[in-house]
């Protein structure tokens, strides 16, 4: 930081005398090692520090903008698998044909789109454009509508708001929240589309070449048969491995379309706080996302030994 | 008693083949040609136009659409928004240029290192390259840009350091099975030293797959450099930067959509570009996809 730490926390009532124990009390003039034991340490209690933007310490502040992020990131991956995997197939079984070219292409486009322009073009054509032509518009900014938000409360229960008003039967909500999550969503998944239809499509075609696909065929089973029972569950392995990443991509995507969306997210609320100098809020933010991928790494490894029985643990 | 040759003319020629093939496929060709365009007009952009362009300005002019006299339109300040995305192309490619090259060097040389001494330094190294793959990239990027504070070098050594990681493995992944080989004895037999061995040897016959990664990068770096850039990190208001012009044209949406639509579509030029260029070469040097 270009500022003296301790400036963060001081306000114009602070008095004189009391600038010493903050210093002491935060650690500001002890060497680095000493600071990061003390917040390892810290993190062992379960102590994330206390973020100064936010008046909140930082555990509560980012679990409260835990499920947006969880919601969007669902959307999103959803969203990116129910398209991403039957083009992927498409294109295997039409190698090097029409579908194929489209799909490369689309999937070149995807990893090359700066995500936070795509948002802003989204917005302008399905809210701004759709509404000067008298179109039903889709909302471009937050997660529900905030008449809505005060007429229909909803129950937090998993803090999902598209799950919680189904539970509660708050349908109204479910549409409004749903109406709120396709543009940011689509924004976000287009990212991952590609990689998801590419990998698709080179484990689909390896696994097309194989022994058993020809036993299959010479069998005479159906060709669904043989793509939908026989090669695609083989064919998934490596597409889980790189949905698992593309969840990771998602998720450092997160800042730049919850900003672009006035999402009420983690990331959102990390830029926020890299604005206001709050170093722990921003520690904390890196810290659940490194954490969410170690967990996304892990359900991959187990999402193995489900689809591939050769492998055991 | 030293031999003259090293390996890098092998690579050398071995690029040259490359280039050959590159050219036989059209789509690769298209992405590699605007490429190259872009890498042109990073160079003499500021030659054919005047880079005062960028801090002209016109206030009365301000937010006019596009026209024959200003072909994209005119910008908040009046600019004229076609110049200064041609000023801008130089800082965005050259902070891409620069970003993969450092975390190149950094990389490829850590990774030689790590994987021909072995041993204590190897282990170290892969452990802090272990660090570095458990934190999404942007986010690591984010968080190293925020503290070592907003200013352009800043955001490039940002991202220089959550890029190195990447090459290190790969590169100490191909040294493992190279140090193996029996020409790397005789060079010991003849006297050769272990760091003449890694620079003159061991790094021009390991390093394809490095640089082949380095080119399939290109067009991720812009983006991550131009998001943080929209965020806030990096240059200030009237630096000519692409991310930094979308973050001014945002105000301005839905009055002027080209301030946010035509630097956009430039950053996705560019980026698609070098991608289309970096998956043919990935396809052309993979023999298992060599026809």
């Amino acid at each position: 930081m270009l500022l003296d730490p301790v400036t963060l926390y001081l306000t114009e009532r602070t008095r004189e005398e009391a600038i010493p124990a903050l210093i002491a009390y935060y650690h500001l003039n002890d060497p680095w090692p000493i600071r990061y034991g003390v917040y390892v340490w810290n993190l062992l209690k379960g102590d994330w520090g206390y973020s100064r933007s936010l008046s909140q310490p930082v555990f509560v502040g980012l679990a409260g903008r835990f499920p947006a992020t969880l919601e969007l990131t669902i959307a999103a991956t959803l969203w990116a698998l129910v398209v991403g995997i039957p083009f992927g197939i498409i294109s295997a079984l039409r190698n090097n044909k029409l579908p194929d070219h489209v799909s490369r292409m689309v999937a070149l486009t995807g990893v090359s789109t700066p995500v936070f322009w795509l948002g802003l073009l989204l917005q302008l054509l399905f809210f701004y454009y759709f509404h000067l032509l008298g179109l039903p518009n889709l909302p471009s900014n937050g997660r529900q509508d905030t008449t809505m938000a005060l007429v229909h409360p909803v129950t937090q229960i998993t803090g999902l708001l598209v799950l919680d008003s189904l539970i509660t039967g708050n349908f109204i909500v479910t549409e409004d929240a749903l109406a709120h999550l396709v543009l940011p969503s689509f924004a976000l998944g287009f990212i991952s589309l590609g990689v998801i239809m590419r990998i698709m499509r080179s484990s689909m075609l390896e696994v097309l070449r194989q022994d058993y696909i020809i036993l299959a065929r010479s069998k005479g089973l159906t060709e669904r048969v043989v793509i939908y029972r026989h090669a695609l569950k083989n064919a998934l392995i490596p597409t889980v491995t790189v949905t698992g990443l593309a969840i990771a991509a998602l998720l450092g995507g997160a800042p730049l379309t919850e900003t672009v969306f006035g999402w009420p997210g983690m990331g959102r609320l990390a830029v926020e706080g890299i604005g206001r100098n709050d170093a722990p809020l921003i520690m904390g933010f890196t810290l659940i996302a490194a954490l969410i991928l170690v967990l996304i790494n892990l359900a991959v490894d187990i999402i193995y030994a489900y689809l591939d029985p050769r492998i055991k643990y | 008693m030293t031999t003259r040759r090293s390996s890098w003319s092998a690579l050398i020629a071995e690029l040259k083949f490359t280039g050959h093939l590159l050219i036989q496929n059209k789509v690769v060709l298209t992405g590699t040609m605007i490429a190259v365009g872009v890498l042109v007009i990073a160079a003499i952009g500021p030659f054919i136009i005047p880079p005062s362009a960028a801090a002209n300005i016109e206030t009365p002019r301000r937010l006019e659409p596009p026209s024959s006299e200003h072909w994209l339109g005119t910008d908040d300040y009046g600019r004229d928004l076609f110049k200064v995305i041609i000023l801008s192309i130089r800082l965005d490619v050259s902070a891409m240029l620069e970003i993969v090259g450092a975390g190149l060097f950094i990389g490829v040389l850590l990774g030689a290192f790590s994987g021909f001494i072995g041993g204590k330094l190897d282990e170290i190294l892969m452990r802090i390259t272990d660090i570095f793959f458990s934190i999404p990239a942007l986010i690591l990027a984010l968080a190293v840009a925020a503290a070592l504070g907003r200013g352009l070098n800043n955001l490039v050594l940002a991202i220089i350091v959550v890029q190195w990681p990447g090459y290190t493995r790969i590169l100490r992944g191909q040294v493992l099975g190279e140090k193996e080989r029996l020409y790397v004895d005789a060079l010991r037999g003849l006297g050769i030293g272990r760091f003449r061995i890694i620079i003159r040897h061991i790094i021009p016959n390991t390093i394809y797959p490095v640089l082949v990664q380095a080119t399939l990068d290109l067009g991720g770096v812009i983006l991550t450099f131009a998001g943080l850039s929209f965020l806030g990190f990096g240059v200030s208001a009237l630096t000519p930067e692409l991310g930094r012009l979308i973050t001014a044209g945002q105000t301005y949406i839905f009055q002027a959509p080209w301030l946010v639509a035509f630097p956009g579509l430039t950053i996705l030029i560019i980026s698609l570009a070098f991608n289309l260029m970096g998956d043919g070469i990935r396809d052309i040097l993979d023999p298992r996809l060599r026809r």
